[in-house]
C-alpha cells in the first residue's frame, strides 16, 4: 500500500512549501502481476468459465474470489453470510459469463457488480425478515485509557460498518481494494462524481464518528507497533 | 487543478497521492507544490490521520481454505444435490422428453380410446350408483 509517508514540509531556503512524499513499498506502484491473466484475454476467460473449464475456475478463485469475499464481508458484516454470498456469485457468474461481452464493462467489474447485487439482495431480505434498520455502531468515546492496536482496528471497523451501505461499498472498493475510481464507479453503476461524493461523505462520517477518540486510537496504533517490535 | 478540485480529491481519496486518480495526480502534485499553505497542510495531515486509522481496519482474513473447494463443488461438473445449480443440458433434456411424450401420446392416442361396448358398461355402472346415492340421500 502506497502511503503518504511524510507530511509536506517547508523546504529550506525556498519561499514555498514543497511536499515530501515517500512511497512505502507494496502499493499500486509495483508492476502489474500477469499471473492473473487468462490466455486469450477476458472474453476467453468468460467463455471458459461458462463452460466449466477447470483452469478458468481455479483462476476465478485466485483472481475474483478475494474481491468478492472482501466486498461481502464489508457489506454483510458476517463471515458465514459472506461465504454464502460468494457461492451465489460464483454460480451466477458461471451461468451468465457466456453472455458477457467486452466493451461495456471489464469482466472483473461485471463480476464485482454481480457481487454487489448479491449482497444488496441479502441485505434487503435481511431487512424484510427482521425489519432490521441498519444500526450505527456505538461510537461513544473509548475510556480514557491506553488501547491496543487491535482495539483501534476494531473501533474503526465498527465505525466503517456503521456507515450507510453505499458509502461503505465505495470505501471498500476504492480504499481497501484499491480499484481505480473508474472501475469502482462501473461496479457501483454510478458516475465518478457520484462515487467521489460517496467517498467524501464516508470519510467525513468516519471523521465525525472517531473524532472524540482519534488521538487515543492513533496512540493505540503506535503502541501496537511498539508491542510488535519488542 | 484548482483548490476546489484539490479539496475534493483529498476529501474523497485521502492524503496519499498514490490513491488519487491517475488522471489528476500530476496536476494535484503540481498544485500542492505551488499552492501549499498552512490550511492545505492541515487538511492533508487530517486526511493522513484518517488514512492510518482506515489501514488498521483492513481485512486481512483472506479466503478460508475450505471455501474454494466448496465453490468448486457447487459449480459446473459437480454432482447434483439439493440447492445446487442445474446443469445447462438439463433444460434441453427436459424439453426433448416433453416433446417425445407428446408425440407418442398423439400417435397412439386413437388406440387408447375405449370401444363402444366398454363405454356402455361404464355408463350403466355410474347410472346405477347415482340412483343408489339418490335413494340413500332421500332416506335421510
Amino acid at each position: 500500500m502506497a502511503q503518504l509517508g511524510a507530511r509536506p514540509h517547508r523546504a529550506a531556503g525556498e519561499g514555498v512549501i514543497a511536499p515530501r512524499l515517500t512511497l512505502i513499498a507494496g502499493g499500486k506502484s509495483s508492476p502489474p502481476v500477469d499471473r492473473d491473466a487468462f490466455p486469450g484475454g477476458d472474453l476467453a476467460y468468460a467463455r471458459a468459465l461458462s463452460q466449466g473449464d477447470p483452469a478458468a475456475a481455479r483462476l476465478f478463485m485466485r483472481r475474483n474470489l478475494p474481491v468478492i469475499l472482501g466486498l461481502a464481508r464489508r457489506l454483510l458484516g458476517s463471515e458465514a453470510e459472506a461465504e454464502d454470498a460468494a457461492q451465489d456469485v460464483y454460480i451466477k457468474v458461471w451461468r451468465g459469463a457466456g453472455r458477457w461481452q467486452p466493451g461495456t464493462a471489464r469482466f472483473d467489474s461485471w463480476v464485482g457488480r454481480i457481487a454487489i447485487n448479491a449482497c444488496y439482495d441479502r441485505l434487503r431480505r435481511r431487512r424484510e425478515v427482521s425489519g432490521e434498520v441498519p444500526e450505527r455502531a456505538d461510537t461513544a468515546p473509548l475510556a480514557d485509557r491506553k488501547i491496543s492496536a487491535s482495539q483501534t482496528a476494531q473501533a474503526v471497523r465498527e465505525a466503517v460498518q456503521a456507515l450507510p451501505e453505499r458509502q461503505r461499498l465505495a470505501l471498500e472498493l476504492c480504499h481497501f481494494q484499491e480499484h481505480s475510481n473508474i472501475d469502482a464507479a462501473a461496479m457501483m453503476e454510478v458516475s465518478v462524481d457520484a462515487l467521489e461524493s460517496l467517498l467524501a461523505r464516508a470519510r467525513r462520517g468516519l471523521k465525525q464518528a472517531l473524532a472524540d477518540e482519534q488521538s487515543n486510537l492513533l496512540s493505540g496504533l503506535a503502541g501496537g507497533a511498539h508491542e510488535g517490535e519488542s | 487543478m484548482d483548490r476546489t478540485r484539490f479539496d475534493r480529491l483529498v476529501s474523497a481519496y485521502g492524503a496519499a497521492p498514490s490513491r488519487w486518480p491517475a488522471a489528476d495526480r500530476e496536476a494535484a502534485l503540481a498544485f500542492l507544490r505551488d499552492h501549499a499553505d498552512d490550511a492545505l497542510h492541515a487538511q492533508l495531515e487530517e486526511a493522513a490521520r484518517l488514512d492510518r486509522l482506515l489501514e488498521s481496519a483492513r481485512d486481512l482474513t483472506g479466503v478460508p481454505g475450505n471455501l474454494e473447494a466448496r465453490l468448486l463443488a457447487s459449480g459446473p461438473g459437480a454432482k447434483s444435490r439439493p440447492g445446487m445449480a442445474t446443469p445447462r443440458w438439463a433444460s434441453m433434456a427436459a424439453a426433448v422428453a416433453l416433446i417425445g411424450g407428446l408425440g407418442l401420446g398423439w400417435s397412439f392416442g386413437d388406440s387408447a380410446q375405449p370401444d363402444r361396448d366398454d363405454m356402455a358398461i361404464y355408463i350403466a355402472a355410474f347410472d346405477s350408483l347415482q340412483a343408489e346415492n339418490s335413494a340413500w340421500v332421500e332416506e335421510e
